[in-house]
């Protein structure tokens, strides 16, 4: 591709100043046309969501598939939302999130900075053990976790989808954190421990500063993860004072029928927020930037 | 490695141990029961709603000498798994790449290339479903109007697994959140050196940002495995382990096994294969990385 | 140490417990003359859609109310509902009425996991007076369940289709059920290619077509009633012997195969598995007659459309196939007596409204032979008038249990069932190869039948 570039630079045989910027303002080009066509595909998933949300449930699966709404059924959104008590399952699913999200955060930082930074016996084993966590198919523990959850008589609680959370926030979080904070110069680290840093000083004041963009990450995952979650909550919940977002949403769908045009609009009604608070949060990416002038 | 002043290691093992202490407990309390236990279940011939006995490595003997679907669902699942992790790398890092150049409206592309991971997996499913029919669906469309030859797509015994495949490089989302972060954590003065000795792009390219972002290549190479291992929704909402047993993925296969066989015990046993199997893995991922993984610290993982 | 932590956490649990249930506006006030230590509570599990959901919490409060001392709790399941099941099975935690999936009915049935019904038969007169083919057995002679709802496989077509084709409506009487080749003539005549060409016609262009003369699913509520048309079936009586490979199985899959590759009168079926849209099929008019069961007439009578509703072609006898989740008391019950009591009122049509709308059919005699009773949930809008002898009487002479009831280890022998039979419908191999194959995959999983009787 660059190759393709650099010839028709030449081509074009400006002078030396103009030469690079004629190559960048091509580079730019291209880089516009690949992010808008792959743009138009992103976007597909969300548009035939949206259309679906405004239609009844007969042109849903007219085949060949329409695309514009006939009439507008505007009236799945209210019809949706009014006929599941939609304000208690948000209300849960941001307690759910509140006592997760703060867990996470907390317990994951540490436990990433002390897997990436200090030395201690059987850290590797504790890591190793951790990871692999993640590799055993939660089909055959879930059984077993449910028993363990019901001797402490947490079930049909928030407890079991919370808890667990504050004790690490999850092998995948310390994992990405630890990927990250490796990265960081170690020298920056020896300086303030010769200034008689302690660690907590050193993590607070230099490793988690420089990492916000890893930060956020974990942030943006597991509130998405809360968000989506379903069978964690199918298994421990069972009123309904006690549901989620995402089992109303399920809610739509029955053995023999499915309310589509509702489903739809309930789905299209909680991404929406999940979409706006993304658009914010990555823009702390950038600002991530702003701090390389002590990488360096 | 240096070692710091005296008290500095002890420091460092006490203040260790301490931050380590969350994920320590919850190992002890909420993972390590229900593991064992798990185990345990695997040696018995447990069939939920009945009593069961122990019948030690029985299970395992009956799913290396006859069960035919164990090699069938685990033929599937490596399938998917060679066939999607080098592809979802390779675009998750280009477009992540591109994310992150200094264009007009980044925050709406970045929203935009993230939306396939936020849509409810139900929605993106049902509008695969027809993207992929092969009558009336979308691909075979634009394929028969540019007088190119259709597929059957998720029907075909043949294409099943490809058109997954081809399905999840819209899931990239995640993996390419995690690669913006780490493009942003590349120090800026080693690009400036580069510009120093007179390289372009493309030696900024492939000397800087490749070997800058090993760190996050490895982890998105590591989660690509356990995550591709274990796929389980596309067959569960979208072909159900068919068409003739074409995508019966193995924690599928397993799922199906416990929850609507209610052979809990038989389902325990292919749970603890298959977690060897991507140990072992891993394991082979994390011996290799020393040679391809930079960090600051000197290169140990 | 840690049991110290066990005892934080337990008190973690009991703060967030109590955190949650703070001001949520949920106990009804309606039982209030019982005093709280007399009230028996009982738990009431369920799947359904919102729909569904409405109107068994109707039923749920009219019982409440009429019922002072008992108070049931009703819990829908969304979504996975195996999954839990299962869990609260493995971890008895299980609530005290539930309905469950026709073949963890009959597994559980056998284990003594679910309550006997004997002692409480003599004093309970609608528990007597139910259809035969609607109890699930623990042992001969010991029924311990019911199926939640009555549903058999009929036929839905579209009628301006067969008006414009000239043709005779489908029949909505067993004894009058049309042959094989009667219905596959219908059929052929009801396919169109985009020149507007059936498929009798000569020149009928196959690759392009835009309308389908019948479609099926691939699963047994297609084939099972056809098997047993035909008198055939996966296994002999005793379920211990594959019989599939019988030249009267084979030809019915042989048939179905042919419906799709050699008469191109079906769209090829694996591409609609996932999509619940017979009713939108007809009302398109991409498909002029479908097989579904009872309960779609929900979603029929919904549509605008102009149809209708038929009985199954048949190969020797008009036979249709009962198909229907079941409802139980779990023998971990506390209250049998109370929960017996709020069985009989779960499915009583006088209570549920699910019995008018379409979406289920009761399961006791009267209703199907005493015409008040008939009328009182069929005399409206969503059941047509073919209904008396398409369902009604179709359900009481013509019908047989699915295999996911009877038959043993039915999971397990589907795994390997459905595989095998997608070879058929994607044009594979010919059924009788298939067939016989299946044979020595089938038969080592076989251990019986449950009792039905």
């Amino acid at each position: 591709m660059n190759s393709v570039l650099e010839r028709t630079a030449v081509r074009v045989r400006p002078r030396h100043g103009a030469h690079r910027s004629v190559r960048l303002s091509i580079w730019k080009g291209l880089v516009y046309v690949i992010l808008i066509a792959g743009s138009i595909l992103m976007l597909f998933p969300f548009f035939w969501l949206l259309r679906s949300s405004l239609m009844d449930n007969g042109q849903i699966f007219v085949f060949p598939p329409e695309w514009i709404p006939r009439p507008f059924m505007w009236s799945n959104y209210p019809n949706a939302l009014t006929s599941v008590p939609f304000l208690t399952f948000f209300t849960n699913t941001m307690m759910i999130e509140l006592f997760t999200m703060s867990g996470t955060m907390l317990t994951s930082v540490m436990a990433a900075y002390s897997f990436a930074r200090l030395k201690w016996n059987g850290r590797s084993l504790i890591f190793a053990a951790l990871l692999s966590t993640m590799m055993l198919p939660y089909a055959v523990t879930l059984i077993p976790t449910f028993m363990l959850w019901k001797s402490l008589g947490a079930l049909d609680s928030f407890v079991p989808l919370t808890v667990p959370s504050w004790f690490g926030g999850g092998a995948f979080n310390i994992f990405l954190l630890r990927q990250f904070f490796m990265t960081i110069p170690k020298d920056l680290d020896e300086a303030a421990y010769m200034d008689g840093a302690r660690p907590p000083t050193v993590l607070l004041h230099i490793i988690v500063p420089l990492s916000k963009p890893a930060l956020i990450v974990v942030g943006i995952f597991t509130f998405i993860g809360v968000w989506n979650e379903f069978l964690g909550p199918v298994i421990y919940l069972n009123s309904e004072k006690h549901f989620t977002l995402s089992l109303g949403l399920a809610a739509f769908q029955g053995l023999y029928n499915a309310q589509w045009g509702y489903l739809m609009a309930a789905s299209a009604t909680i991404v929406s927020p999940i979409i706006g608070l993304f658009f914010l949060a990555q823009r702390y990416f950038i600002e991530g930037i702003t701090l390389t002038g002590i990488k360096g | 490695m240096k070692s710091g002043p005296t008290g500095l290691s002890r420091l460092e093992r006490n203040w260790g141990i301490l931050f380590a202490l969350p994920p320590i407990l919850g190992l002890c309390i909420f993972t390590v029961g229900p593991v064992i236990a798990s185990f345990f279940i695997s040696m018995t011939d447990w069939t939920i709603g009945s009593s069961w006995t122990f019948t030690g490595m029985d299970n395992y003997k009956t799913i290396f000498t006859e069960d035919p679907l164990f090699a069938k669902s685990l033929f599937a699942t490596v399938y998917y798994s060679i066939g999607s992790i080098p592809l979802g790398l390779l675009l998750a890092f280009l477009v992540a790449f591109l994310l992150n150049q200094k264009v007009r409206g980044l925050s709406v592309f970045r929203t935009i290339y993230y939306l396939p991971a936020i849509v409810p997996s139900l929605a993106n499913t049902m509008l695969w479903i027809w993207i992929f029919n092969p009558d009336f669906g979308l691909l075979n469309a634009v394929l028969k109007a540019a007088g190119l030859p259709t597929s059957q797509w998720i029907y075909g015994e043949s294409t099943a697994i490809p058109s997954l495949i081809l399905m999840s490089t819209w899931g990239i989302g995640n993996s390419v959140i995690i690669f913006l972060a780490g493009l942003q954590g590349v120090p800026s003065h080693l690009y400036e050196a580069v510009e120093v000795d007179g390289g372009g792009a493309w030696r900024k390219f492939i000397h800087i940002t490749v070997p800058s972002m090993t760190p996050t290549i490895f982890f998105n190479l590591v989660l690509s495995l356990i995550g591709t291992f274990q796929i389980f929704n596309e067959a569960y909402i979208m072909t159900q382990g068919g068409p003739n047993n074409a995508t019966l993925f193995y924690v599928f296969y397993l799922y199906r096994k416990a929850f609507t066989e209610s052979k809990i015990g038989y389902a325990s046993a292919l749970a603890w294969i298959l977690f060897l199997i991507i140990m072992v893995l891993t394991l082979v991922v994390f011996k290799t990385s020393s040679k391809w993984v930079y960090y600051e610290e000197g290169g140990k993982s | 140490m840690k049991s110290r932590l066990a005892i934080a956490l337990l008190l973690l649990a009991i703060l967030l417990n109590a955190c949650s249930n703070g001001p949520s506006a949920e106990q009804s006030s309606s039982n209030a003359a019982a005093k709280p230590n007399e009230t028996v509570n009982l738990k009431f599990m369920y799947w359904g859609s919102n729909e569904e959901k409405k109107a068994v919490d109707g039923m749920i409060k009219s019982f409440n109310d009429s019922h002072p001392g008992i108070k049931v709790t009703g819990e829908q399941v969304p979504g996975d509902y195996n999954t839990k099941m299962n869990t609260l099975m493995a971890s008895n935690e299980l609530p005290d009425v539930a309905y469950l999936p026709d073949s963890l009915a009959s597994l559980w049935g056998e284990e003594g996991k679910l309550l006997d019904f004997t002692p409480y038969l003599k004093d309970n007169a609608s528990l007597q007076n139910r259809l035969p083919l609607s109890f699930y057995y623990s042992a001969p002679g010991k029924p311990v369940g019911n199926a939640t709802a009555a549903e058999v496989m009929v036929i839905y077509y579209n009628k301006d289709l067969f008006k414009e084709a000239n043709l005779e409506l489908p029949p909505a009487e067993a004894s009058k059920a049309w042959t094989w080749d009667q219905f596959l003539e219908a059929a052929k005549k009801l396919t169109k290619d985009k020149n507007g060409k059936n498929a009798t016609d000569p020149g009928f262009d196959p690759q392009n077509v835009v309308q389908y003369g019948f479609s099926f699913s691939t699963d047994r509520s297609s084939w099972g009633p056809l098997l047993a048309s035909n008198g055939a079936d996966i296994t002999d009586a005793s379920g211990t012997k594959y019989t599939m490979d019988s030249p009267e199985a084979v030809q019915v899959f042989q048939s179905l195969q042919d419906l799709i590759f050699k008469y191109h009168v079906s769209p090829n079926l694996t591409q609609q598995q996932n999509l619940p849209n017979n009713n939108i099929l007809l009302q398109t008019k991409k498909v002029a007659m479908v097989i579904d069961g009872t309960w779609s007439l929900l979603d029929m009578s919904q549509t605008k459309m102009n149809y209708g509703m038929g009985v199954l072609p048949k190969f020797k006898e008009p036979k249709t196939m009962y198909i229907s989740g079941a409802s139980i008391i779990f023998s971990t019950t506390k209250h049998p007596k109370e929960a017996m009591e709020f069985y009989q009122f779960h499915n009583n049509p006088e209570q549920v409204d699910l019995y008018k709308i379409g979406l289920w059919m009761p399961v006791e005699t009267q209703y199907y032979t005493e015409q008040d009773k008939i009328d009182s949930w069929t005399k409206n809008d969503a059941h047509p008038p073919e209904f008396k002898t398409a369902a009604i009487d179709y359900t009481l002479n013509n019908t047989v249990v699915s295999p996911s009831a009877s038959l043993k280890n039915y999971p397990a022998i589907n795994a390997k069932l459905a595989p095998a039979l997608d070879l058929i419908f994607t044009n594979k191999k010919p059924a009788k190869e298939v067939l016989s194959d299946l044979k020595q995959e089938i038969e080592p999983l076989l251990s019986g039948k449950y009792p039905d009787k």
